[in-house]
């Protein structure tokens, strides 16, 4: 078939797009929950929307953690830390500091799946294959490392200090 | 040998495939603009541009289902053409030593020009033209009922998960 590459490409574009969108409200609430007291009225609609999708990040997980043999204890880790947290919403007693913790894990998966999604996207065309769309994509994951890195090492610094 | 060099002075929002005597050309992007390039002895090539939608494919049903869901149920997921517009350009070019054809996408309906020729205008015929693909129409209908069922069975399971 003539159209199956261009169709391939609109299928990696769409799951790259998806995958994006999901890290995106990751990163986003993880560092919204670095300054919960402030943000303490908008906490239980962010979980909605977070637990939906942990529950997603998790199915997407085990699905490549299955079906490409890359079981790796690392992505099981990460899988893990997400039901983790789902069972901790659920339960009764929700205690705000046990849920902070979970923070770094939010901001580090959703920063690698933001770095996947880049790389389908380049491979799909979507982003430009030019020193310009390369300098972009070097430029945002080097500032989206930075973020994710500060508040991150800012949580560790706290949890040090006993802060959390 | 004789080249034929097709630029494309912007891009369009559905993927499209170019198609010279049944083969399909990869193109490459430079500063904002696709080249696509084909060398041969022939005195005339058939041209071939097309659209590809995503609800085309043996298995587009799956992946739709696939998309729906860890999109957390359409939330994330990039609006898809739902009117089920393609068009399926088709001309034959008579190629000198150094053949160029400028081209561009112009934001149409159906009915509408699919292509402009900057520089080449007597390519222009009939084929050019957005089209509302009867087969691709019924599917994207046919998928809305089975997107409701699966949010309402979601909305149900996570319900009898919470009251049991």
């Amino acid at each position: 078939m003539l159209d199956k590459t261009s169709l391939t490409h609109l299928h990696i574009s769409r799951f790259a797009t998806i995958l994006s969108r999901l890290a995106t409200i990751l990163i986003i609430v993880g560092i919204t929950l670095v300054a919960i007291p402030i943000f303490q009225g908008l906490l239980i609609a962010v979980l909605l929307i977070l637990d939906l999708t942990a529950l997603v990040f998790y199915g997407i997980i085990t699905f490549f953690s299955v079906f490409t043999l890359l079981a790796s204890p690392t992505w099981q880790e990460i899988g893990g830390y997400l039901l983790g947290f789902l069972g901790n919403f659920s339960s009764a007693d929700f205690n705000i500091d046990a849920f902070v913790q979970y923070v770094p894990h939010f901001l580090i998966t959703g920063y690698v799946a933001m770095v996947v999604s880049l790389i389908l996207f380049i491979i799909s065309n979507k982003v430009k294959r030019s020193k310009a769309g390369i300098t972009y994509c070097s430029v945002f994951i080097g500032v989206s490392l930075a973020i994710v890195l500060i508040v991150v090492g800012g949580i560790a610094l706290l949890a040090l200090k006993g802060g959390i | 040998m004789k080249k034929l060099t097709l630029t494309f002075i912007n891009s369009v929002a559905t993927e499209t495939a170019v198609v010279i005597d049944n083969k399909l050309l990869s193109g490459k992007i430079k500063k904002g603009k696709t080249y696509y390039e084909y060398e041969t002895e022939k005195d005339e090539v058939t041209l071939n541009i097309f659209s590809v939608h995503e609800f085309t494919g043996k298995f587009w049903w799956l992946f739709a289902f696939i998309y729906y869901v860890i999109s957390v149920f359409g939330l994330f997921n990039p609006k898809y053409e739902t009117k089920g517009k393609v068009f399926n350009y088709k001309a034959n070019v008579t190629l000198t030593e150094n053949t160029e054809i400028i081209l561009a996408y112009p934001i149409s309906k159906v009915g509408q020009k699919a292509l402009v020729f900057k520089n080449a205008e007597y390519l222009d015929n009939e084929s050019n033209v957005y089209y509302v693909d009867e087969k691709i129409k019924k599917r994207i209908k046919g998928f809305i009922p089975v997107k409701i069922i699966t949010f309402i069975l979601a909305v149900v399971g996570v319900l009898l998960i919470i009251l049991l």
